[in-house]
């Protein structure tokens, strides 16, 4: 073949494939059929590959995460001491707490978390580009689970499942930029309902952003527990932990205050989570 | 048939390490790109048309894995593929750096463009992770990686000789 005809060849070639990309971006923009069924179909072939890799490599992977989070583990770990110590003297405090809190629950009748069914999940493995914020579980339709569930663990939200395929399910974390939720920022040793505000996702390893609905007058402060609105439209139950208050500053126009808040999750560590099965109601 | 055979079990041996290893072992919270090494490798070793062709298959796949836009990372890897392929023609291969140091180009290029792309189609992936270390990362582990790789591809991409799979010549 002539220099000139393989030039042409190969620039055919390239064209073909971009117009082919172009065209498969387009029909999953529009969010249509068969790009759903794809995804079904790449997910039996490769969830059960990636789980049973995952059994064998999760070791692995804890002696790496270990390894490059070692200063940090033990700055957590004096952390936690500090903590623990702290929770001991307040634990009596803690009851009294409990009970004016429950008490609360039952006259604004917001709905309670321990009511409703759960279902426990192994996560599988965590985001497989750099460009994600998911981990994978290894529980799906056949377990009642539903695209929009909270995903929780006893420390707080997860995320919210954003596919479900037969046997597994895809869980899109809070930190995702894509994703926000309405919630409500407590103040600490107070019964008294606290602001509502919409939060997003920064990016991994980043807190999250509440940046809509907390008035400047109304008083925020860092440490401040943040939990699941639970309003009206929330596709959340309400009074899930979510993050506490790090960092406080009015917005450009200092009508509002622009809140960062920590999760209480650490999502580089997650081995089971909580599905909560529980859809909003229309 | 056997070459594309060869190629298809390569491609999928890339995506499970990507899914199984990669993208478990984050090195400063960035994940090493092995398709992006498939494709680029493929482009090393076979020509423009072999690294489009594996960046297209392989990053369809990984789209179809992934939660991102489908479409995005092979429109992305087809081209850097095809890139690497044509630059590498043109080059008189003395040295092993070259392969190197195209393979870092490339990978930064290829994180570079995802991230605009994802941007455009309203993904946020400029703030989903820090765009500089997911460069420096993804380059320094296909820079490492590439000259494997690219042997790995051009055992898949050459055709083996009839008389060397059957020498009697009895089908």
């Amino acid at each position: 073949m002539s220099p000139s005809r393989r030039g042409s060849r190969r620039r055919f070639t390239l064209i073909l494939l971009v117009l082919a990309s172009l065209t498969v971006l387009t029909i999953d923009f529009r969010n249509t059929g068969p790009v759903d069924s794809a995804r079904g179909v790449v997910a039996g072939v490769f969830n059960p590959v990636r789980a049973g890799a995952s059994w064998v490599f999760r070791p692995v992977g804890n002696l790496w995460n270990s390894a490059f989070h070692y200063q940090k583990l033990e700055h957590q770990n004096q952390k936690l001491q500090r903590e623990v110590d702290r929770l001991r003297g307040q634990s009596v405090q803690n009851e009294v707490d409990q009970r004016q809190l429950q008490q609360f629950l039952k006259l604004a009748r917001i709905p309670y978390l321990h009511g409703l069914p759960t279902t426990v999940a192994q996560v599988t493995s965590g985001p497989l580009t750099n460009f994600q914020d998911t981990i994978e579980i290894d529980k799906g339709a056949g377990d009642g689970i539903k695209a929009g569930m909270a995903v929780v663990t006893d420390a707080g939200l997860v995320g919210r499942i954003a596919d479900v395929h037969g046997g597994t399910s895809t869980v899109q974390l809070i930190t995702d930029p894509e994703l926000s939720l309405f919630v409500r920022i407590q103040q600490r040793g107070s019964t008294e309902m606290g602001p509502l505000g919409q939060a997003h996702g920064m990016g991994p390893n980043r807190p999250l952003r509440v940046d809509d609905g907390i008035l400047i007058n109304r008083r925020v402060k860092a440490g401040d527990p943040v939990i699941t609105s639970g309003i009206g439209t929330s596709t959340y139950p309400g009074q899930i932990p979510v993050a506490k208050v790090v960092r406080v500053k009015p917005s450009a126009d200092r009508t509002q205050q622009v809140v960062d808040i920590q999760p209480y999750v650490q999502f580089d560590r997650l081995s089971y989570v909580k599905v909560i099965l529980w859809e909003p109601t229309p | 048939m056997v070459k594309y055979a060869r190629v298809s079990l390569v491609c999928f041996i890339a995506l499970v390490v990507q899914a199984c290893i990669a993208g478990q072992l984050p090195v400063a919270g960035a994940r090493a790109d092995v398709v992006l090494l498939a494709a680029i490798a493929a482009g090393l070793a076979a020509g423009p048309e072999a690294g489009a062709g594996v960046g297209f298959g392989a990053g369809l796949v990984l789209d179809l894995m992934a939660s991102g836009p489908v479409g995005l990372s092979s429109l992305v890897y087809t081209v850097i593929g095809y890139a690497v392929g044509l630059l590498n023609a043109g080059v008189l291969r003395s040295s092993k750096l070259i392969p190197v140091a195209s393979a870092a180009a490339a990978s930064v290029a290829g994180v570079l463009f995802y991230a605009l792309g994802g941007e455009l189609l309203g993904q946020a992936s400029l703030q989903k992770g820090n765009l500089g270390i997911v460069m420096l990362v993804v380059a320094a582990v296909n820079a490492v990686l590439v000259l494997p790789a690219t042997r790995m591809m051009r055992w898949a991409f050459t055709e083996p000789r009839r008389d060397y799979i059957n020498p009697r010549g009895i089908w």
